[in-house]
């Protein structure tokens, strides 16, 4: 077993680096495609690549009455909580690396280290301009944090009434038994909803438009970041990339966890490789829908209207989402 | 070795393996960071805070206006929670026997088991 526990933490590393090259894979189709959706052409798809070596090569300026440690610190944090979400998360159709080690609740803590880290170091930077970013970061992460947790003790919920025994925060076991076969026509359409909240919390979790008013270029130039430069800024563009790829991975395991292995009969490597090309197509879609299409279609939000679309109309669907779940159980439950 | 981990009827935490992974997590950025230029003009003007070009000001956020968005947002529901707090005992115990009414009609209706 003390075997087990060392292949799993050799392992970190290379789950790290497939993090990383997925997310800047992912950063460069999202740069591309929301190019064309403006009618431009876009950089090249490994741009976020040449980004980063480029980053790494500039100067690493630290402003002279920052909290150097702190300053110097959150870039690494917010790196390494992203990783760290990679490693209680099922990807291309293999268990989670700590599977049994972390659940649910773990990943919704883990998800708020990288925008925590984000707010210290923009305090730690001594500038007007990150204060202000890093207090609406603050507040943003109050407003996503309630419906987000809204869906995931919905399915919680769901779960541990549909398969009493097995730990219902378990995402493995939540992935290896799709959510959609637990309900019927009402639970379904409450599971779309919280389908659909979760969608709408992953522009909020990730910081883009429209809910990107905590960085908002052309209003405080940058927010949070606008003191860092160099290598520190590459970091918290790693830490963006790799949480934008465990967020929807996440999402994919609630709501999409199936396989295409099994339909089209393989087995062996084949099914790996055919599963594996599989997730990769759905993290596609989800960061599509996700990222993509609602940072093009929709203008950048005050913070009051942020705080508003999350604590009111996604809460309120969250909510919706899960009474249907309910009724649609003591629907079942009444044999109707 | 699920004797690491943390059990309960809904979930599970290893809480030692979580800082091991993070330990590693954090050995993988420092070493990317370690790539990367580590200098910088030390005591020019690259180390003063952007302010489009004026000097920054040095007096911070207060920490009143932290949360200057959610309150403005939800300026209602707040000033409904004030009204609330009144500071007076009465008013407290009333909405905690209103509280104790609401779970025992709950309770009698079979929706607390």
């Amino acid at each position: 077993m003390n075997e087990l526990i060392i292949y799993q933490l050799a392992s970190v590393p290379a789950i790290a680096a497939l993090g990383i090259i997925l997310g800047l894979l992912f950063k460069g189709i999202d740069r591309v495609l929301a190019a064309r959706m403006q009618a431009r052409i876009g950089p090249p798809i490994r741009q976020p690549f040449r980004d980063l070596r480029k980053l790494m090569i500039k100067e690493n300026i630290v402003p002279k009455n920052a909290v150097r440690f702190v300053f110097n610190g959150m870039p690494l944090l917010a790196v390494a909580a992203s990783i760290t979400i990679l490693l209680y998360v099922p990807i291309a159709g293999f268990l989670p690396l700590m599977q049994g080690y972390g659940d649910l609740i773990l990943l919704l803590y883990l998800l708020l280290i990288p925008s925590l880290a984000l707010v210290l170091g923009g305090f730690a930077s001594a500038s007007p301009y990150a204060s202000i970013g890093a207090q609406r970061e603050m507040v943003s992460m109050i407003s996503y944090e309630l419906p987000l947790a809204v869906a995931v003790a919905s399915i919680a919920w769901l779960f541990s009434r549909a398969m009493p025994g097995i730990a219902s925060f378990s995402l493995a076991a939540i992935a290896a038994n799709p959510v959609w076969e637990l309900v019927g026509p009402v639970g379904f359409i409450g599971l779309l909803a919280l389908f659909l909240i979760l969608l709408a919390v992953m522009p909020g979790e990730i910081g883009v438009i429209p809910f990107d008013t905590a960085e908002a270029e052309t209003e405080i130039a940058s927010g949070m970041l606008v003191e860092y430069s160099g290598r520190n800024l590459a970091l918290f563009y790693l830490a963006d990339a790799v949480k934008t790829v465990g967020f929807a991975s996440i999402l994919i395991a609630i709501f999409l966890p199936y396989g295409i292995s099994g339909t089209l009969s393989l087995q062996g490597a084949n099914a790996v490789a055919a599963d594996a090309l599989f997730f990769l197509l759905k993290l596609f879609i989800v960061v599509f829908i996700g990222r993509v299409l609602i940072r093009v279609a929709v203008p950048r939000l005050r913070i009051t209207q942020v705080v508003k679309a999350y604590w009111g109309y996604a809460t309120i669907a969250a909510l919706c989402g899960l009474s249907l779940i309910a009724l649609d159980a003591i629907l079942l439950a009444g044999g109707c | 070795m699920s004797g690491l981990a943390l059990n309960t009827a809904a979930g599970y935490w290893a809480p030692l393996l979580f800082l091991a992974g993070l330990a590693i997590a954090l050995a993988v950025a420092a070493l990317i960071r370690s790539r990367g230029n580590a200098n910088f003009s030390r005591g020019t003007e690259q180390e003063s805070a952007f302010f489009s070009g004026n000097r920054a000001p040095e007096e911070n956020i207060a920490g009143e206006n932290f949360y200057w968005g959610l309150f403005s947002a939800g300026e209602r529901y707040f000033r409904l929670l004030k009204s609330v707090h009144s500071g007076l005992v009465n008013d407290y115990v009333y909405c905690f026997v209103i509280l104790l009414i609401v779970l025992l009609a709950a309770a009698l209706l079979g929706g607390i088991a």
